[in-house]
C-alpha cells in the first residue's frame, strides 16, 4: 500500500479511537454498572422482604435503659428500696411504682421486657402482676396496662412491656406482689426478689 | 464546547464510571470470595466497629468460626446481626453461636444456629454512610441520574458530529441499554444474589431492680379460751378450747393430761391441722373413757410449723378438771381447776 493509504487507514483508526475512547464510551458502559447495582438494591430493598435491609438508620448513639431517677447507668443495679415487701401474710398484697426511661444518647428507641426471679420457698409462692403506665396506692395498682396476666408466678414472669420507648420518654410501671392466702411458707423466710428489664434497640 | 461544560462532561463520565466499577467489583467478588459488604447501623461494637462502619464479610463455613470472631448471622425476625461469638457449640457441619456485642452488657437473647457465616474481616471507618446514603431512594434517584447522564454523553447523538450510519438504531440504543441494565440487576436483587448485605450490630442493655420479700418471724398461738359447754344427752357437757389460727403454715399439737400440771399421766394426744388465720380452732374435751371422779387433768398446746412439724415456743396450759353432772350418775368435764 503507498503511504497516503497508510495515512488515510491511520487518521481513520485514531478518529474511531476518539469516537470510541474521547467520548469516554467505556465509562459510560461502565457507570451501567450502577444501574445494575440501582437494580440489585431497590428490588432486594424495597420488593422483597430478604434479610438485606439497607437505608438502616446508622444511630451513633448509646443505649441507656434507666429505672427511678438514675442516669445513663450501666450496669445497672438499683436497690428498690421504696418496695417494702417485708412481714407478708398469706393473702397479703403490695404494690409500688417504678419509672423505666429512656436516657440513650442519640435517636435510639428500644423494647424492654420485664423478667421477674425470686428464690426459695417464699419464691416459690409469690405472685407478681405487672402494669404499664398505672398508679399504686401501696397495696394495688389503678388503670394502665395489665401486661401478661394478673397473679403469674414471679418466677415465671417474663413480658415484653408491649410499648417501645423512644428517646426522653418513660413508662410509670406499677407492680403487685402477692402472698396467696393459700400460700405455705415457713415463718422468717426471705427472698431477693429480683426485676431484670433487658432492653433492645429496635430501628424503626 | 465551552471549557465548563467539557469540565462537567469528563467529570460525570468519571464518577459514574468509577461508582460502577465498584458496583460491578463487588457483585463481583461476592459470587467469586463470598465476600460481603456489611454497614454498622449502631455502636454496639464499638470501639472495633464504630456506628457507620463498613465491615467486609466473608462467608465461612460454621466449623471454622472461633470464639472472639465477629460474625454476621441472621436472627429470627429476619434482621441480619453482627456481633462478637463468645459462645461456641459446634454440632458437626452446624454451630450454635452466642453473640454478645462488645459494649453491650449482656449477651444476645437469641441463640444462633448456622451452617456458615459471614465473618467480618476488615473494617472502613465511616464508609458505612456513603453505602447507606447510596441505598436510601434519593441515592438510589441520584446515581440513576448520573448512570443516564453518562450514558447519554458517551452514546447518545451530538449535534456536532454528522450522524452515523443508523440514526434511529442509535437513537435506541441507550434506552434500551439503560432498561436491561435496570432489569439485570433487578433480577439479580430479586434473587437474592446481590451479596450486598445491611446490618445492625445492635444495641442491648438492661438494668435490674432488688427488694426483698419476707415473712414474718414464727408465732405461737394465744392462750386458748375454755367454755364449758353445755349439750343435751349423755356425755355433752364438754370443755371446749377455743383459739385463732395462725395461717396455713402452722399446725397444733396438744396433749391431755389427767393429774396436775406438771406431772400426772398421759391421757391422749394428737395434731391439728392448718387454718387460715384467724379462723378459730376448736378442740373439745368430754369425759375420757373410765376417766369417772373428781379430778384434774389439764390440756398442752403447742405451736407447730406445718415445713418441719416443729415445736414454735412454749405450750399454752389449760386447766379442766372431771366432776359430776348435776342431775345424774355420769361425770363430766369442765374448764378450770378442780
Amino acid at each position: 500500500m503507498d503511504r497516503r493509504e497508510v495515512d488515510r487507514r491511520e487518521v481513520k483508526d485514531r478518529a474511531a479511537r476518539r469516537r470510541w475512547f474521547g467520548r469516554g464510551r467505556t465509562r459510560a458502559l461502565l457507570s451501567a454498572g450502577m444501574l445494575v447495582g440501582i437494580g440489585a438494591v431497590a428490588t432486594s430493598a424495597y420488593w422483597t422482604d430478604a434479610e438485606q435491609v439497607p437505608g438502616t438508620t446508622i444511630n451513633s448513639g448509646t443505649m441507656h435503659i434507666d429505672l427511678a431517677a438514675n442516669f445513663r447507668q450501666r450496669p445497672e443495679s438499683y436497690a428498690w428500696n421504696a418496695f417494702v415487701l417485708t412481714g407478708l401474710t398469706p393473702g397479703t398484697s403490695k404494690s409500688a411504682e417504678l419509672p423505666v426511661t429512656n436516657n440513650s444518647r442519640g435517636g435510639v428507641t428500644f423494647s424492654y421486657r420485664i423478667q421477674t426471679s425470686a428464690p426459695g420457698a417464699l419464691g416459690a409462692a409469690l405472685e407478681v402482676s405487672v402494669y404499664r403506665g398505672a398508679t399504686s396506692n401501696g397495696t394495688t395498682c389503678t388503670g394502665g396496662t395489665l401486661l401478661g396476666s394478673a397473679n403469674t408466678p414471679i418466677n415465671t414472669f417474663d413480658q415484653a412491656a408491649g410499648a417501645t420507648l423512644a428517646p426522653t420518654s418513660s413508662h410509670n410501671l406499677c407492680v403487685r406482689v402477692t402472698l396467696p392466702l393459700a400460700a405455705v411458707v415457713p415463718p422468717s423466710s426471705s427472698s431477693a426478689i429480683t426485676f431484670t428489664f433487658p432492653a433492645t434497640q429496635v430501628n424503626s | 464546547m465551552t471549557r465548563t461544560r467539557q469540565i462537567g462532561r469528563e467529570a460525570l463520565l468519571w464518577i459514574g464510571g468509577a461508582l460502577g466499577t465498584l458496583c460491578l467489583l463487588s457483585l463481583v467478588a461476592g459470587w467469586a470470595f463470598n465476600v460481603t459488604p456489611l454497614v454498622f447501623a449502631s455502636g454496639s461494637m464499638s470501639p472495633t466497629y464504630d456506628a457507620g462502619a463498613l465491615g467486609i464479610a466473608q462467608e465461612v463455613p460454621a466449623a471454622d468460626l472461633e470464639i472472639g470472631d465477629v460474625v454476621s448471622v441472621v436472627n429470627s425476625k429476619g434482621d441480619r446481626v453482627t456481633h462478637r461469638i463468645v459462645g461456641l457449640q459446634d454440632k458437626g457441619g452446624s454451630s450454635t453461636l452466642r453473640l454478645k456485642g462488645d459494649t453491650n452488657d449482656v449477651v444476645d437473647a437469641e441463640l444462633y444456629n448456622v451452617r456458615s457465616a459471614d465473618r467480618v474481616v476488615a473494617g472502613v471507618p465511616l464508609a458505612g454512610y456513603a453505602v447507606n446514603a447510596a441505598a436510601s431512594p434519593f441515592g438510589l434517584f441520584v446515581a440513576a441520574l448520573v448512570a443516564m447522564a453518562a450514558l447519554f454523553i458517551g452514546f447518545g447523538s451530538r449535534r456536532d458530529e454528522p450522524q452515523g450510519a443508523s440514526p434511529a438504531r442509535a437513537r435506541l440504543l441507550v434506552p434500551a441499554g439503560l432498561v436491561s441494565a435496570v432489569a439485570l440487576g433487578g433480577v439479580v436483587g430479586a434473587t437474592g444474589l446481590a451479596p450486598w448485605a445491611f446490618t445492625s450490630a445492635y444495641w442491648t442493655d438492661t438494668a435490674t431492680a432488688t427488694t426483698t420479700a419476707t415473712t414474718p418471724a414464727p408465732v405461737t398461738h394465744a392462750q386458748p379460751v375454755c367454755t364449758s359447754v353445755q349439750g343435751s344427752g349423755q356425755n355433752k357437757q364438754e370443755a371446749k378450747l377455743t383459739w385463732p389460727a395462725l395461717g396455713l403454715q402452722y399446725e397444733y399439737y396438744w396433749e391431755l393430761w389427767k393429774g396436775t400440771s406438771p406431772g400426772g399421766t398421759l391421757y391422749s394426744s394428737n395434731t391439728i391441722g392448718p387454718a387460715v388465720a384467724p379462723t378459730p380452732i376448736n378442740l373439745m374435751f368430754g369425759i375420757v373413757s373410765g376417766g369417772g371422779g373428781n379430778d384434774s387433768y389439764y390440756a398442752k398446746v403447742w405451736t407447730r410449723l406445718v415445713s418441719d412439724h416443729s415445736n414454735v415456743g412454749s405450750p399454752t396450759l389449760t386447766l379442766l378438771h372431771s366432776g359430776p353432772r348435776p342431775n345424774g350418775p355420769n361425770w363430766w368435764m369442765y374448764c378450770g381447776p378442780a
